[in-house]
């Protein structure tokens, strides 16, 4: 048999396939829907990030502790991320902070916070942490190195002594930078090699689809009809970046977004961090009202 | 070239991109919605897709992606070619003689009809279709060459050159 015998009998063979019908409308239908979802995933992150500055306000009331030597306690603007939440603020927890080799620094942070039901939703990871920061005082701490599980760590060293709260991904980052939808593995590595590359830039995390549909569902946790129908594949990769103290967010940002593949940058929490520790005592109501 | 070219590419290469699918061996079903979530992509990056040579070659990858995803997901083997030694093949060509092409088509392991299907009524490059399968393009041109034995056609001498026509 000669290949073009072959060719022909294949033909043959699917033309004897009962036509598949297409729905193209349904697939418009698919896009227009999923570029909104982005957009508002996009936005509602980015209104998450600055509402942060609302969520946490509280009065720093210049309670310092007078530490000794070998403290990691700082006052709270020396903090430039917030990875882990520990409440409550006791000597004994004081210890196992300044004992622990993940540790960089900590922060007291005083009661009062008030936790803004505009901004936290039931399914905010920040919800617990600021609800238990209204009744006591607690500690916000910076982790040695980005990326650890600091957290679990604090948990099992602080056993029933305090509760620790990973924010990391809530209050961690300073930029998130979304790659245009379809981005191939090739154009992930090179903005990935990019950013490894950038002094001004001390640590990056890629957001993969399937993570992104876990912020999604937490983002959207009150509209489950959209959650239900949105798929990880609708959501774009992004890369959260920790910038190096004094390097511009806004330079940075502006590099990057002229890179084709990028579809946007935002501002991270963390950029609002100073505002979220240093600024007054908020006096709208709490989102943490006892059932 | 906007919606409109789209719309016309996703008419003319829909139907076939899915009765292709069918013949490398998927259900109904499967075929049609991967069909339809292959061409969602292409919509999705239709500004990039559709500079491309051959538009509806990356949709037949994106399309055998997906199957195989599915495939996996469900645990079925049908991917899974078996091991092809010098009885398998014996045995086959044995048997390709006694029946029509279309038989001998149909009797392929999975593995040696996706890469038939997509070689020669795809017509996707050898390096498409080691996309399309997950695999390496050496191991394209092995089963093919078994699959070009087992049902006795005559192979081009220009077909081991062809990995990036």
């Amino acid at each position: 048999m000669q290949i073009d015998e072959l060719r022909g009998e294949l033909t043959t063979l699917a033309d004897e396939i009962e036509p598949f019908e297409g729905d193209l409308r349904s697939l418009h239908r698919r896009e227009r829907r999923r570029r909104i979802v982005r957009s508002a995933f996009v936005v509602a992150l980015a209104v998450a990030a600055a509402s942060t500055v609302v969520v946490a306000r509280h009065r720093d009331d210049g309670r310092v502790r007078v530490t000794g030597a070998g403290s990691k306690e700082v006052p709270s603007a020396q903090i430039t991320h917030v990875d882990v939440i520990v409440v409550p603020a006791t000597p004994a927890v004081r210890d196992v902070l300044d004992a622990s080799p993940v540790v960089r620094w900590y922060a007291r942070v005083a009661r009062s916070v008030r936790a803004s039901s505009t901004s936290l939703g039931p399914a905010s990871p920040l919800r617990a942490p600021f609800c238990a920061l209204e009744s006591s005082d607690g500690f916000a701490v910076q982790a040695m190195t980005g990326g650890s599980d600091i957290q679990q760590i604090l948990a099992r060293d602080l056993a029933d002594r305090a509760t620790s709260y990973d924010v990391s991904d809530s209050l961690g980052y300073d930029l998130r930078l979304f790659l245009k939808a379809g981005a191939s593995s090739t154009q992930v590595e090179s903005v990935r090699a990019a950013l490894a590359s950038d002094r001004d830039i001390s640590w990056i995390r890629f957001v993969s689809q399937a993570d992104a549909y876990e912020d999604f569902k937490k983002v959207f946790a009150d509209q489950p009809a959209l959650v239900e129908t949105t798929k990880p594949s609708d959501l774009p990769v992004s890369f959260t970046i920790d910038l190096e103290p004094g390097s511009s967010a806004q330079t940075t940002s502006e590099r990057y977004k002229k890179l084709g593949i990028v579809d946007s940058v935002i501002a991270g929490p963390s950029l609002f961090k100073p505002m979220f520790l240093l600024s007054p005592t908020d006096r709208t109501a709490s989102a943490c009202s006892k059932p | 070239m906007g919606e409109l070219a789209f719309d016309e590419f996703y008419a003319s290469f829909f139907d076939r991109v899915a009765r292709t699918l069918m013949l490398a061996g998927a259900d109904r079903d499967p075929a049609r919605d991967a069909t339809q979530e292959a061409f969602a992509r292409a919509l999705r990056q239709w500004r990039k897709v559709r500079e491309m040579d051959r538009p509806d070659g990356w949709v037949y990858v994106v399309a055998m992606n997906q199957l195989r995803d599915q495939w996996r997901r469900s645990e079925r083997r049908r991917t899974q070619a078996p091991a092809i030694d010098g009885g398998a093949v014996d045995n086959t060509h044995a048997v390709a003689t006694r029946l029509s092409v279309r038989d001998a088509i149909a009797t392929l392991p999975a593995r040696q009809r996706q890469a038939v299907v997509l070689r020669y009524l795809a017509d996707l490059t050898i390096a498409d279709v080691a996309d399309a399968m997950g695999c390496a393009t050496g191991t394209v041109k092995a089963t093919l060459n078994h699959a070009m034995r087992s049902m006795r056609v005559e192979l081009d001498d220009t077909e081991d050159d062809d990995a990036d026509r």
